[in-house]
C-alpha cells in the first residue's frame, strides 16, 4: 500500500494522523480513498474543479504528479505546501 | 468566566479573564488564518479557517480546546466558476446558522454547523453578474434576522433585504452614494460599498451602516438610509456596533479610503447615544502615542454586559469593561487581527 504523507499545517483536519496507508493505482485513487477516511481533506486539497488546488504541490516517489499519475504498491505520496505567498 | 476569542492571520486565541489578568492561550489552528467564530444554536462554538493554499474549513468545540472539523464546510458545486476563499460570518438565529463567505455568498445550516446548504435566492441574485469586489474581495460578510426578514450585506454590492425568509431579495440601498463613480453618473443597481451592519433587536428596522460612503441609518429597515456623521473626525471605516442594554453605538473612524488609519494617527472609539444624531470620544485610557493600525468589521465585539473589546490590524486588543467609561490595551501582541468575539 502507499504510504501518504500529509503536512503538519494539515493536522487540524485530519482526525486520524497525517500518515496514511492507502490502496490505489492512480493518485486520485488514493486520494478518493483517503477523502473516504478524513472527509475534511478534500476541499483543502481540491478546488472547485476538481483539480489539484493552485498552490498545493503533491509528489509520489519524489516527483510532482497529477491526478492520473500511477501509484505503486510501495509509492510514498507526499502532500505539500508550495513555497509561495508570505 | 470571560473569554475573549481572537481570530488572526496566524491562528486564533483564547484570552481568559483571571484575578491577575488576561491569560492567553494558543495559537490554535497554527497555519491558518482565523477569520470568524460563531456559536450554534445548541451552544456549540464554531471556528472558521482560511488558508492561501488549502482553502477553507469549519471546526467544531464544546470547550474551545479540542475542536473537530467538520466534513463538508460551505462550498460551490463543482465545476463551479466561483471560489470558496473565506468564511466571513456566521449568524445564529433560533433554529439555523447562516454563514457569509467570499466568493459573496450565503450559506445555512440547520444541524448545528455540520452541514450547509446554499440559499439560492441570493447566491443566484438577478444582479448577480454585475457584483464587483472591494479590497477585500467579493465578500457576503454581514447578516441581520428579525422573523422572516433577513438582511445581508455584500461588498461591494450593498445591502439586500429578504422578507420571506430568503427566497426573494430586493437591494435596499436608497440614501447611500454608490462607490468609486462621479457623483452625476446614473445610479446604479449594485455597487454599495457596505461594510457592516447593527440592528436594534427591539426595532429590527432601525439599522446602523458604516460604508463605504460614510455611516448612515434606516428607520425602515433599508428602504431609505440617511447620513449620520456629527462628530465623527471621519466616517469612513469598518466598525459599527450597537450594545442592546444601553443603546449607545460604538465605531472607530478611519481617515479614508486611500488611507485606511485613524486621523493623525489617534484611535479612538466613538460612541453615540442619541441613535447616531451625534458622536463623542468614548472614555479615557486612549494612548498619546500616534497609533497607526486599523480595525476590521469582525474585530470588535460586545458582551451585553458592559464589557467591550476590539483588536487591530497591528495586533492589539483594547478592553473596557465600563461601558466605555476606560479603555486599556492588553500587553499581548497577536498577528493581524481579523475576528474579536466575546462568546
Amino acid at each position: 500500500m502507499a504510504q501518504v504523507r500529509l503536512p503538519r499545517v494539515l493536522e487540524p483536519a485530519a482526525r486520524n494522523g497525517l500518515k496514511h496507508e492507502i490502496e490505489g493505482g492512480t493518485l486520485i485513487e488514493v486520494l478518493d480513498r483517503l477523502f473516504a477516511r478524513e472527509p475534511a481533506l478534500k476541499g483543502h486539497l481540491l478546488d472547485e474543479q476538481g483539480s489539484i488546488r493552485h498552490h498545493v504541490l503533491i509528489f509520489v516517489d519524489g516527483t510532482r504528479a497529477d491526478l492520473q499519475a500511477a501509484v505503486g504498491t510501495s509509492s510514498e505520496v507526499r502532500v505539500l505546501q508550495a513555497v509561495s505567498g508570505g | 468566566m470571560t473569554r475573549l476569542l481572537v481570530g488572526t492571520e496566524k491562528g486564533g486565541y483564547v484570552l481568559s479573564k483571571s484575578a491577575s489578568g488576561w491569560a492567553v492561550e494558543g495559537p490554535m489552528f497554527p497555519g491558518w488564518k482565523v477569520t470568524t467564530f460563531g456559536r450554534a444554536p445548541d451552544g456549540t462554538f464554531l471556528a472558521a479557517v482560511a488558508s492561501n493554499w488549502f482553502g477553507v474549513g469549519i471546526h467544531r468545540s464544546n470547550d474551545l480546546r479540542t475542536w473537530e472539523p467538520i466534513d463538508s464546510p460551505p462550498a460551490w458545486e463543482e465545476g463551479s466558476e466561483r471560489k470558496m476563499e473565506q468564511i466571513w460570518r456566521f449568524h445564529t438565529d433560533d433554529s439555523r446558522i447562516l454563514a457569509g463567505v467570499a466568493h459573496a455568498g450565503l450559506f445555512a445550516s440547520g444541524d448545528n454547523g455540520l452541514t450547509w446548504s446554499p440559499v439560492a435566492g441570493l447566491n443566484e441574485h438577478h444582479t448577480r453578474k454585475d457584483w464587483q469586489p472591494g479590497a477585500g474581495g467579493l465578500t457576503a460578510h454581514r447578516i441581520l434576522t428579525a422573523g422572516k426578514r433577513t438582511w445581508v450585506g455584500i461588498s461591494a454590492v450593498g445591502v439586500f433585504r429578504s422578507d420571506d425568509g430568503g427566497e426573494k431579495w430586493e437591494l435596499k440601498n436608497d440614501g447611500v452614494p454608490p462607490a468609486g463613480i462621479p457623483e452625476d453618473a446614473p445610479r446604479p443597481e449594485v455597487g454599495y460599498c457596505v461594510h457592516a451592519l447593527a440592528q436594534d433587536p427591539d426595532r429590527p428596522d432601525h439599522i446602523w451602516r458604516q460604508d463605504h460612503m460614510g455611516m448612515h441609518r434606516t428607520t425602515d429597515g433599508g428602504d431609505n438610509w440617511e447620513r449620520i456623521a456629527n462628530g465623527l473626525p471621519a466616517d469612513f471605516g469598518f466598525v459599527i456596533w450597537r450594545d442592546h442594554g444601553s443603546g449607545r453605538l460604538f465605531t472607530v473612524p478611519l481617515e479614508s479610503s486611500e488611507n485606511r488609519l485613524p486621523v493623525d494617527g489617534v484611535l479612538r472609539v466613538y460612541t453615540s447615544d442619541d441613535d447616531g444624531d451625534s458622536w463623542s470620544v468614548s472614555g479615557a485610557g486612549w494612548p498619546h502615542a500616534p497609533q497607526f493600525t486599523g480595525v476590521l468589521r469582525g474585530a470588535f465585539d460586545g458582551d451585553g454586559a458592559g464589557l467591550f473589546a476590539f483588536g487591530t490590524t497591528g495586533g492589539k486588543i483594547w478592553i473596557t469593561e465600563n461601558n466605555g467609561d476606560s479603555w486599556e490595551c492588553l500587553a499581548s501582541s497577536f498577528p493581524r487581527i481579523a475576528a474579536v468575539s466575546l462568546l
